[in-house]
């Protein structure tokens, strides 16, 4: 067994791999399950003493070491976690205990940020940013809570360097200059995920003119929240209470002005997209909005074409909506170009993609658990699971990496792939367990989640 | 088409897998066709006809073959259901054991829970509940006859209260929706086409099947057929949901009911919508002032928190805790919470148990929260026993949604004027303590949304004689038919009358005409004589 060196793998984990996917994922399985041995044990040291929320919960659970992977299971977090604050801390603008909620959940001091005028969420986003090392990510809040997610700009960059190789390159091939060294166009819906815009940073080294984005600016998070609280209000039948500041509720015409404006970016931003057809291009976006964009060009015959190198990365569940059973098909049509398949979450965002035996494979440093769906304990980590996925992502510093998701997976914690990887590798079919849930034509007279985001979704729709 | 001993001896009726769920047209008994539905999501799987094949027979075939329901006198349909109800006992009723057994196995409910509910069933039926409940909600003149109301004009007004022919889409996390729906049925002489949810199709079709087996040739039981179809199957509802089939739907459950059939709305066809609800408490804790007091309110909160293990729209979900603004106010709201807890294990077993299971999502979410100490207190809850959050600042979780089996959140707040905020019209029922308090309570709330008003602890004591929903359900499944009656004087013929003109120049200044037959007889009588 090769011994991984653990601190030069969570240094710079693309050039501990030599910049190759291929060699990430080709990794020997023995030394994989002992470098994630050994990881969780550190990342278990080091976040103890520095994230309050895991030393809070170690304390309750008695968890004072870690031998074995699974001894983490009664620390990971709950999806739920990064949104457990009270919603009225943000209408009532008390950024200030917003950041002692935070600084519980990330290793980086947060308690000393000075929040001297802070009476937005941007305001606030901005000035944790500009005061500390993180950056906070957060949800559209179209669910009615905004989650905040913490990340140090070294994180970042670090996920950045491996979303590199993950997204361009193609297992078994080794990267030529091409791959490594030209920048390629970068193509996104948005930056909301990406205050210091690091993604472009790594896709396109910087060069001007190769990042295209379909909104002109970062969406306002005050005006997400605007519209989720707006909509809110609505589906319990009175407009006129909204709990956003007045400061806030002032801004709804600019709300619609940000929505007409999209309107005119997107278009602009599409033709953008038409003339860089022939070059290399990294085209990041959900089915549902490709599908859409492609529909239109395939009933008029238009293929686009972009360089061989070319990908689009399909990313995103589909929050809802449903496509036609032949949707890859028509997106195939138009473009003519790799497409990638990922599954991610924001807090699993080092992206797992599907190889060519339609899996997705883990990053080596992502120690997989699968829970028992209804009492979410631990299903033996061997052989083919399916239940709730889980994970410990090891190549986070600013957070903690053990998360319990919502989502129901099948996982071979054993057996080869048949793309060749040795990586541990999840089926293609995931789903929401809430989703699976709900079930079908169950009537009930009491209000159930399901219920109200049916009312949601209905709004939104209409 | 088998007959039900015919189905009973191959067993198909009692058997543990895959059940088979009989469809009942109107006296009938269906059998066959079988085809499977596949549970999901907590639903189980089972066998039933396929509705598709004998859709066209569900409804009935003219409106006018509800004359027979007017040939039964009230005292007929009292004589039925009294004996209906009469052979609903679970002790010796095959179908309800049956029916029972499947509930069990599938429902959220628990055993003693669901025991308690099937043991309710009968009284449903007894005669004076069922009088009552037709008196007080229709009234009894309108359903057996005329009701004149004489003008001041001269004229009378007399109406009566007609069946409807209804498809009622009925839930199924109650186990007495079956039964009301066809008491409700019977005494306001309509027809009933009742789509069984999938979350419990069985306790409607057992009262079908004892239905027929009772009096299979009585108009009570040719006026109701209970069938299960997939809500959406475009075939089976586009069949059934025409206006020459039947004219109104009542629908439980909100929009995930009614999504697949609004689009067969039309005039003639009516939907009467029955959204999801949810229901909390208030309570005014600036006046209290022993520990005994605030256990009696304990006990009151956790019977409405535990009834049905909170199932019923009815049951608490979010108790907001007035202090006045006393500055032991969330102490004092931590203190309820840990009395609701010890109260909530403590209540009797037919009334609330610790849950089968305890939803996942939730448990997520109260984990989550179980570690934000600063902002809230989780009492309980780590043996999925149910669990009481106490909000430290003055805000609800934001998973109020979310709340079942036996968890709710308590949440300190100054004064009512900040309890209205939360309510809308979601909010059924509001459980309130003190008595007194109601009197601020009982004309403005309304106007934020809520329905109904209870004391504390008696949120789930659904009497059937009163409005639901903020609708009177029972008179708008009826139509109400006017004969209007005037004896006017004789008025005379066109060709003896002078002619009356073009309209006058003057035309704002003339007396309004009558918009009937006075307006000729205003025309040619004198002044003097009208």
């Amino acid at each position: 067994m090769q011994e991984v060196d653990l601190h030069d793998l969570l240094a710079e984990p693309a050039a501990y791999f030599g910049n190759s996917y291929t060699a990430m994922h080709s990794i020997e399985r023995e030394s994989m399950l002992d470098m994630q041995r050994r990881g969780l044990a550190l990342r278990f040291a080091q976040h103890v003493e520095s994230i309050p929320m895991v030393a809070r919960l170690a304390g309750r659970q008695g968890v004072t070491a870690i031998d074995d992977l699974a001894d983490v299971v009664p620390l990971l977090f709950e999806h739920t976690m990064y949104k457990s604050y009270p919603i009225s801390l943000l209408a009532r603008q008390q950024f200030g205990r917003l950041t002692e909620w935070i600084g519980k959940l990330t290793s980086v001091p947060v308690t000393s940020v000075d929040l001297t005028g802070c009476t937005s969420i941007d305001q606030w986003l901005n000035t944790v940013s500009a005061q500390t090392d993180i950056d906070i990510f957060h949800s559209s809040g179209t669910s009615g809570t905004m989650s905040f997610f913490p990340w140090s700009k070294q994180d970042l960059v670090r996920i950045w360097s491996i979303r590199r190789m993950t997204h361009l390159q193609v297992y078994g091939e080794e990267p030529d200059d091409v791959l490594l060294r030209e920048p390629f166009h970068y193509i996104r819906t948005s930056t909301r995920f990406d205050r210091r815009d690091l993604g472009s940073e790594a896709i396109t080294f910087g060069r001007p003119g190769y990042t295209h984005v379909a909104t002109e600016q970062r969406p306002s998070a005050d005006l997400l929240w605007l519209a989720s609280r707006l909509r809110l209000a609505a589906a319990q039948g009175d407009s006129s209470r909204v709990d956003v500041p007045e400061s806030l509720l002032a801004r709804r015409d600019e709300l619609r002005r940000s929505r007409d404006r999209d309107e005119d970016t997107r278009a602009r931003w599409l033709a953008e997209i038409e003339q860089l057809q022939g070059q290399h291009v990294l085209w990041t976006i959900m089915p549902h909005d490709l599908f859409e964009i492609a529909l239109p060009h395939v009933e008029q015959s238009e293929t686009w074409s972009f360089s061989s190198r070319s990908v689009v990365h399909l990313t995103g569940g589909a929050k809802g909506r449903s496509l036609p059973p032949d949707w890859m098909d028509t997106l195939k049509k138009f473009l003519d170009v790799r497409v990638l398949i990922g599954y991610s979450m924001s807090e699993l965002t080092d992206q797992q993609v599907m190889c060519s035996a339609g899996r997705y494979h883990l990053q080596p440093w992502v120690i997989p658990y699968v829970l028992d769906p209804d009492t979410s304990a631990l299903l033996p980590r061997r052989g083919v699971q399916t239940g709730r996925f889980a994970f410990f992502n090891l190549m986070t510093d600013s957070h903690w990496g053990g998360l319990m998701t919502g989502d129901e997976v099948e996982l071979d914690y054993d057996g080869p792939c048949a793309c060749g990887a040795t990586t541990q590798h999840l089926g293609p079919d995931i789903v929401r367990l809430s989703e699976k849930r709900g079930g079908d034509d169950k009537i009930s007279c009491a209000a159930t989640p399901q219920a109200h985001a049916d009312a949601m979704q209905f709004l939104n729709d209409f | 088409m088998s007959t039900i001993s015919e189905a009973a001896a191959s067993g198909s009726l009692t058997e543990a897998e895959s059940p088979v769920v009989p469809a009942i047209i109107r006296g009938r008994v269906v059998t066959d066709s079988l085809i499977e539905f596949a549970g999901r999501g907590g639903s189980t799987t089972f066998r039933t006809p396929d509705p598709r094949q004998y859709a066209r027979q569900l409804p009935l075939a003219s409106p006018a073959q509800q004359a027979d329901l007017y040939d039964l006198s009230f005292d007929d349909i009292l004589d039925y259901l009294e004996g209906l109800g009469s052979r609903l006992d679970i002790a010796t009723n095959e179908h309800l054991r049956w029916a029972r057994s499947l509930t069990y196995a599938t429902a959220h409910a628990t055993k003693p829970l669901i025991d308690n509910a099937f043991r309710g069933l009968a009284r449903r039926f007894s005669r004076d509940a069922v009088r009552e409940m037709a008196d007080c909600t229709v009234g009894l003149d309108y359903l057996n006859g005329w009701v004149d109301t004489p003008l001041h004009n001269g004229t009378t007004v007399s109406v009566r209260a007609f069946g409807a022919r209804t498809l009622h889409i009925i839930p199924g996390n109650s186990v007495g929706a079956a039964a009301g729906t066809l008491i409700k049925n019977a005494f306001t002489r309509s027809d009933a086409i009742i789509k069984t949810p999938s979350n419990n199709p069985f306790v409607a079709v057992a009262l079908g099947l004892t239905m027929c087996e009772y009096a299979p040739d009585h108009p009570m039981t040719r006026h109701v057929s209970i069938a299960y179809w997939r809500g959406g199957d475009e075939e089976v509802e586009r069949t059934i949901c025409q206006p020459h089939n039947i004219e109104k739907i009542i629908a439980w459950g909100g929009l995930a009911s009614v999504r697949h059939v609004t689009r067969y709305i039309q005039p003639g066809l009516e939907l009467i919508s029955l959204d999801p609800k949810y229901s909390c408490s208030v309570i005014d804790l600036s006046s209290v002032s022993s520990d005994d007091d605030l256990r009696q309110v304990a006990v009151r909160l956790a019977v409405d928190v535990g009834t049905g293990n909170q199932e019923p729209c009815s049951a608490s979900r979010v108790a907001y805790a007035i202090t006045g603004g006393r500055p032991d106010g969330v102490e004092l709201a931590n203190r309820l919470g840990t009395y609701v807890y010890e109260e909530l294990l403590g209540l009797p077993a037919g009334l609330t148990t610790k849950p089968k299971t305890y939803d996942a999502e939730l448990r997520s979410n109260v984990d989550s929260l179980r570690l934000q100490e600063e902002f809230y207190n989780v009492i309980g809850g780590e043996d999925d026993e149910g669990a009481v959050v106490v909000s430290q600042l003055p805000d609800p979780i934001d998973f109020v949604g979310l709340l079942q089996d036996r968890t709710v959140n308590i949440v300190p707040l100054d004064s009512l004027q900040d309890v209205l905020g939360y309510l809308d019209a979601y909010t059924q029922t509001v459980g309130v303590y003190p008595e007194s308090l109601k009197e601020q309570l009982l004309d403005v709330a309304p106007l934020y949304g809520v329905q109904r008003f209870v004391s504390l602890g008696y949120s789930s004591e659904h009497t059937g004689r009163a409005p639901h929903d903020g609708l009177e359900l029972e008179r708008r499944m009826c139509k109400w038919i006017v004969d209007q009656r005037s004896q006017p004087a004789r008025a005379t013929y066109a060709s003896s009358r002078p002619d009356s003109g073009e309209a006058s120049a003057e035309a704002d200044a003339s007396p309004v005409v009558p918009q009937t037959l006075d307006a000729v007889i205003a025309a040619t009588t004198p002044d003097g004589e009208r």
